[in-house]
């Protein structure tokens, strides 16, 4: 079970007006009232909300995720439009992560979004990382990545790796004990990284869909995440291959 | 004579650009051997895969057949087998 690997917070009954909006997806099998009342009680962190951050978030609110922590520092840039989907061109300027919670809550207005005006450091990954049950890791650069991993690994709960590159993407689940952690598979980051990289808004919003799901099923107990697996999409060629990744020691 | 198939990813693939290589091997090859031949037709991505005293980066991910090679380890590849080549990603 996998309610019995990591610690999540109460589920909380649903509304009437609630049991209206998730009408289609309590008709998931395996899901219904049960599954949506964990998604109400549960708190998820994203970091950042970027391309592929906002799509999380956004998917993360439509199904009904009870609190979402935001974290990402900066203001809406023109070079942001193409794939910041939570972001706007009346925007541009003004604060990336408060715009960004400004839509999810248009989107629905009972999900509660704590908006963090910094990205995640070594400051402040424990304090972000201790008020959650879930991390979705969307973060540009390997430190951020690192961090956040190696703090969701010290409380023992899962955390969702979505990466891409060009036309590339990769996902995979992650929790102490049960898989490999991220410093486990890049203990020396690439070099060449740098923070800008190519992307289509498609790319970071196809691995984004994939990681909110991951996140869900965490959430709720449904299906199978990416555990000691890592799913590669290359969408040039539309080829995905799923990669059996090296179990813990 | 048969191959190994060694398929390219993310940065690797950008830098060699082609998506594909091919290493002609008669019997099995250590992963170390089979980099080494990679480098020799494709010297534009040696810095990806090897350092400067010809080691392994410890960035690379290798897969053989869809499963990851372990750190440290070099296993033999089967001719006839796919590896994957590429460096770790955190585009968000």
């Amino acid at each position: 079970m996998m309610s019995e690997l990591f610690p999540m917070s109460e589920p909380r009954p649903l509304t009437d007006e609630e049991r209206a909006v998730y009408a289609w997806q309590l008709d998931v099998p395996g899901h219904g009232e049960v599954g949506q009342s964990k998604l109400a009680g549960a708190i998820v962190l994203v970091s950042r909300v970027g391309g592929l951050g906002s799509l999380v978030a956004y998917e993360l609110a439509a199904a009904g995720v009870g609190r979402l922590v935001l974290a990402h520092a900066g203001n809406v840039k023109p070079s942001d439009l193409n794939r910041q989907l939570l972001m706007t061109h009346a925007a541009v300027g003004t604060s990336r992560v408060q715009c960004a919670a400004n839509r999810l809550r248009d989107l629905n207005p009972s999900v509660e979004v704590v908006a963090v005006e910094a990205n995640v450091n070594e400051d402040n990954v424990t304090e972000l990382v201790d008020m959650v049950d879930v991390v979705v890791d969307a973060a540009p650069l390997f430190e951020e990545r690192l961090a956040m991993n190696d703090a969701a690994f010290a409380k023992g709960i899962p955390i969702v790796e979505c990466a891409m590159y060009d036309l590339e993407a990769t996902v995979t689940t992650q929790l102490a004990g049960t898989t490999a952690s991220l410093r486990d598979l890049v203990p020396e980051p690439p070099e060449p990284w740098t923070r800008r990289f190519p992307v289509f808004g498609a790319v970071s919003g196809t691995v984004a869909c994939l990681g909110a799901m991951e996140a869900i099923k965490c959430i709720t107990g449904l299906g199978e995440p990416l555990f000691n697996r890592m799913l590669y999409m290359d969408l040039r060629s539309m080829k995905m291959r799923e990669v059996q990744l090296p179990t813990p020691d | 004579m048969s191959c190994i198939e060694v398929e390219l990813m993310t940065q690797i693939k950008a830098a060699a650009g082609c998506s594909a290589l091919e290493i002609e091997c008669g019997a099995p090859m250590p992963v170390s051997c089979v980099l080494a031949k990679v480098v020799e037709q494709c010297s534009a991505i040696e810095s990806l895969l090897l350092d400067e005293s010809g080691v392994r980066r410890g960035w690379l991910m290798i897969t053989i057949d869809g499963a990851m090679v372990a750190r440290g380890s070099d296993p033999p590849v089967q001719p006839g087998s796919t590896l994957f080549l590429g460096t770790p990603i955190a585009g968000g």
